[in-house]
């Protein structure tokens, strides 16, 4: 016991830098660890996974002398995150696509389209047209901005359209009545490229009990693919947008002009002369 | 994750300080107390047992 203090005295009197950045760092790790088991309403875990880690602790000290337990838990917080990657391997695999993609719109947006600039500005005028005229009628939407790596599994789910962007076009497909307005319509540039797509619905326990399924699959393919979905609900006529798995809510005409201007590359530009032809939308 | 378009808004005009202040001592703060706990707690085993 003795020894024991001593050892500590000697750390923090001789290396107390080295100490402190230790300590906050192991706790910042230990707090992200927090915050994946609280998105995922796991929290119970996390005090198993803390007496894990104090015991790995001590078997793998020199002092105890067990190389056996010692050589097995040296490599515990390996095993706490392969075990977490093995309990959750959606969110683990959501969490490294939100890693590897670029955070701003303008940057993830990199695609060349096969039309000008203000044939953008017209497609966005359309759906932005389309969601308020489907808002005022409580006419249910889904709409999926799309650049071109859209799974196959999604596209293929629905009916081929190809059609340049209209807003009656859009309010047509979504008609109650019209026999594929059950689905999500797939827009790249200005074109429709298929309606009636089935999207994978979000597992998300922190998405609202009031959202249906609609909303659930507009988040859900926006968490693994590079993606924006406009959404209007049927019941209340809201405009909500879906980005990176996150929802927000009570867009307007301008908020939602702005946000598809930002995710089309056309911020930046939109004031500038329009030029015809191919060109990419660079950041 | 639900969010308003116009609370967003909001937040983005928030004075980035503050913001910052907020984000690191204010939000989640018992919780990222326990980890500071739980962390000296496992370098003080882990540097007594040394």
């Amino acid at each position: 016991m003795e020894q024991f203090v001593k050892n500590i005295k000697f750390q923090i009197t001789e290396r107390p830098i080295q100490s402190a950045v230790d300590v906050v760092l192991f706790a910042f790790l230990l707090y992200a660890l927090f915050v994946f088991l609280k998105k995922n309403d796991a929290v119970r875990l996390y005090k198993y996974v803390a007496i894990f880690l104090a015991v790995s602790v001590v078997v793998s000290s020199d002092t105890l002398g067990l190389p056996l337990l010692s050589r097995t838990f040296g490599y515990a917080f390996i095993i706490v995150i392969i075990g977490v990657a093995a309990l959750f391997p959606q969110e683990a695999r959501r969490g490294l696509w939100k890693i590897s993609s670029p955070r701003d719109m303008q940057q993830a947006f990199n695609t060349q389209y096969d039309c000008s600039d203000e044939e953008l500005n017209n497609a966005i005028a359309d759906i932005v047209r389309a969601s308020l005229n489907m808002a005022k009628k409580d006419v249910g939407a889904l709409i999926v901005i799309t650049p071109e790596h859209i799974p196959v599994h999604i596209k293929e789910s629905g009916t081929k359209l190809d059609a340049v962007i209209s807003s009656g076009l859009l309010e047509s497909i979504f008609n109650t009545k019209a026999p594929l307005h059950d689905g999500a319509v797939l827009v790249r540039g200005n074109r429709i490229m298929a309606a009636g797509c089935f999207l994978p619905l979000t597992q998300s326990l922190e998405v609202d009990k009031e959202l249906g399924t609609r909303h659930r699959a507009a988040i859900g393919v926006t968490e693994t693919n590079n993606v924006l979905t406009i959404i209007v609900s049927e019941e209340t006529g809201v405009i909500s947008v879906a980005h990176r798995g996150e929802l927000k809510r009570y867009f307007d005409s301008e908020m939602l002009t702005d946000t598809l201007q930002e995710f089309y590359g056309l911020k930046a530009i939109a004031a500038a002369p329009v030029k015809k032809g191919r060109r990419g939308h660079k950041a | 994750m639900e969010n308003t378009a116009e609370k967003d808004l909001e937040t983005k005009k928030q004075n980035p300080v503050k913001r910052f202040f907020k984000a690191v001592f204010v939000h989640n703060f018992w919780a990222k107390f326990a980890s500071i706990l739980i962390s000296a707690a496992l370098w003080a085993l882990a540097a007594g047992l040394a």
